[in-house]
């Protein structure tokens, strides 16, 4: 799926915005509230609303001299379209779930790249670190099937292929002391999906060794 | 649809032969105490074992074998051979990603995990050539 909007399948972006704001609140909001939250013009944004009021899926009222929405929850097509609309916070919610399922829980896993930045395209690839604890050969088998379902069942999810990062604390500690480019990345950006955070798994870099091995 | 090749038993017999003279090397390149430099010949070499003997596997089971350029549909493909091995055959291509941000990602565990996967995979195709 879009990894950017996954609702991009069936409404176009700016209905998705829209619906996604007035899902992710109780409560009504004005058209430039509206637009301010979902990233569009006013004027898109209350054509938007016109629209959706239109078949029924948003209430509307006149307060003062703007006008107020609300999603309105009893449509029979509410349930249906606000899935779609929280798909990729779904999918997060669901990798965090399997990995808590694990027989063998990971020190840390969490989500980078152009998932967890929300920048992805329908083929993107979702990346994903994972920290094993140590482990001997009949436990690593354990830990190698979880990564296999959970990338099986993340691939029937969405319809992106999963790709492991696995590695161990010495992996970790061996990036830092390399300095390698990726470390900055997962500071950034990385959504944790289990464990601890990884600042608490990663050592501070040796700025005396990196600057060494620089010409 | 992924794009496949049809293959039968004498593409299956060569494709064995190269997974095991890649994973001869591959454990020749990761015995002892390798460097990181030794560790990224051997895990490139037990990918290419794995790919060889999950396409000898595909050949002979199936009569048909992956050539899409990802790898995923090879994993999806020896799923309808063996659960266990297609399992194996992802855990030798989860490296490549690894691979691709430094290969201090790959430690000595990893490899062992690798390389014990390769070998299953090339010890099945060997196997199901001759049964």
């Amino acid at each position: 799926m879009d990894l950017t909007d996954p609702a991009s399948v069936v409404m176009t972006k700016g209905v998705a915005s829209v619906l996604r704001v007035l899902a992710g609140a109780d409560s009504a909001f004005t058209v430039r509230q509206l637009a301010r939250v979902a990233g569009i013009s006013p004027m898109r944004a209350s054509e938007l609303i016109r629209k959706l009021a239109a078949h029924g899926l948003v209430t509307t009222a006149t307060v003062g001299s703007s006008l107020s929405c609300r999603l309105n929850r009893d449509h029979l097509l509410t349930a249906a379209l606000v899935d779609l609309v929280t798909a990729r916070a779904r999918l997060v919610e669901l990798l965090r779930l399997l990995i808590h399922n694990w027989s063998l829980a990971p020190l840390h896993a969490s989500l980078y790249g152009s998932a967890a930045r929300g920048d992805g395209t329908l083929s993107s690839d979702l990346d994903i670190l994972v920290v094993a604890p140590p482990l001997n050969a009949d436990q690593d088998l354990v830990w190698q099937d979880q990564l296999y379902q959970t990338q099986q069942r993340i691939e029937q999810a969405c319809g992106n292929q999963v790709s492991w990062l696995a590695t161990d604390v010495e992996g970790l500690r061996a990036a830092v002391e390399a300095d390698e480019p990726i470390l900055a990345q997962w500071r950034t950006e990385a959504v944790l999906l289990a464990g601890v955070k990884l600042s608490e798994l990663l050592p501070q870099p040796n700025e005396e060794a990196i600057k060494a091995r620089k010409p | 649809m992924s794009r496949q090749n049809l293959c039968g038993r004498h593409e299956a017999q060569t494709r064995v032969e190269v997974a095991q003279g890649y994973l001869d090397v591959a454990e020749v390149a990761g015995a002892g105490e390798p460097t990181p430099v030794d560790r990224n010949v051997a895990a490139g070499n037990a990918v290419l074992a794995a790919i060889a003997a999950a396409d000898a596997l595909c050949c002979l089971r199936l009569g048909t074998r992956s050539r899409e350029a990802n790898h995923a549909a090879a994993v999806t493909l020896l799923q309808q051979v063996d659960r266990d091995l297609s399992r194996d055959l992802a855990t030798v291509l989860a490296i490549k990603d690894s691979a691709h941000y430094g290969q201090v990602f790959l430690g000595g565990t990893r490899l062992s995990s690798v390389l014990r996967a390769t070998h299953r995979l090339v010890e099945a195709a060997q196997a199901a050539l001759k049964g």
